[in-house]
């Protein structure tokens, strides 16, 4: 595969992110539809369900197979979703607003990065504004880490509350990537790297 | 930038013009108007070398080193204008 031109990677990694982008542009459209339908539509018995997820404890002991021995293993906790028909309300309201939020956001760091890809393919590499664009993709993926996780655990409390099954307890808990925090302070880096190389084409650009 | 690029006064004792100037060093009008107006960060031995072969002069006739801050003009310079 050729590295610039048609049919490169180049090409490809812009198709992609111009796919994502239309793609999340769809999703954010149908989710702001199915709000505004929240508030003007009756929506219980519309057959429509939505998954939270959902945190189980249990202190089930663990057998080694067909020999049924006991082993010091047990089962501590479990994650899943859980999938409840929806009705109106402020529950349903304010996650969807949540969601929105989510969409935007990522809607906004995929329109960064297709304005970095342009400034690449016009053979401007190191400017200031890509500089600030992929700091702000930096930011948006460690506070969208944060931001999800804290969702999490609102949606596991919110189940903790509200929900019971036989023989399961539910248990408000959040999963945190720290992988993802990383990879957010990663991209913080090259951002600063970014920064001092848009320096050092100004002082170029300008040396005689 | 407390250095100083002096072109414009070189070239008003020498007669030439920035165009005719940037034909014989090679360099373009835009680049050699950027160190003309003192926008530039940084200048080239090589650059510096056709210039004061093309003007017939010193590096020291085209740069002035003024300490950053001090813009305010001397005593001297203040008695040639006001007499």
């Amino acid at each position: 595969m050729k590295a610039i031109g048609e049919r490169s990677i180049s090409s490809l990694i812009g198709f992609s992110l111009d796919a994502a982008w239309y793609l999340v542009l769809i999703c954010l459209t149908l989710l702001s539809v199915v709000l505004i339908a929240g508030f003007c539509v009756e929506l219980e018995g519309k057959n429509l369900t939505m998954d939270l997820p959902v945190a189980v404890e249990l202190n089930a002991p663990v057998h080694s197979g067909a020999a049924a021995i006991d082993t010091d293993a047990r089962i501590g906790k479990l994650r899943g979703s859980l999938r409840f028909p929806v009705r109106n309300g402020a529950f349903f309201a304010g996650s969807m607003i949540l969601i929105l939020i989510f969409f935007g956001a990522l809607l906004w760091a995929l329109t960064q990065l297709r304005h970095i890809f342009r400034s690449l393919s016009r053979g401007l590499f190191f400017i200031p504004e890509n500089a600030r664009r992929i700091r702000w993709v930096g930011f948006t993926v460690i506070f969208g880490e944060l931001a999800r996780a804290a969702l999490t655990y609102y949606w596991s409390y919110y189940t903790s509350l509200h929900f019971t099954a036989n023989g399961l307890r539910f248990i408000a808990s959040t999963d945190i990537s720290g992988v993802t925090l990383v990879v957010g302070f990663a991209i913080l880096v090259i951002a600063e790297v970014f920064r001092e190389g848009a320096r050092l084409q100004e002082d170029h650009s300008l040396t005689i | 930038m407390p250095i100083h690029v002096s072109l414009d006064r070189v070239l008003l004792d020498r007669s030439i013009t920035l165009t005719d100037l940037a034909d014989r060093v090679g360099l373009t009008l835009a680049n050699l108007s950027v160190l003309k107006t003192n926008k530039a960060r940084a200048i080239r031995f090589s650059t510096l070398d056709a210039l004061c072969r093309e003007l017939r002069c010193q590096p020291g006739d085209l740069l002035e080193w003024t300490p950053a801050g001090d813009d305010e003009p001397c005593v001297d310079e203040l008695e040639e204008i006001v007499p």
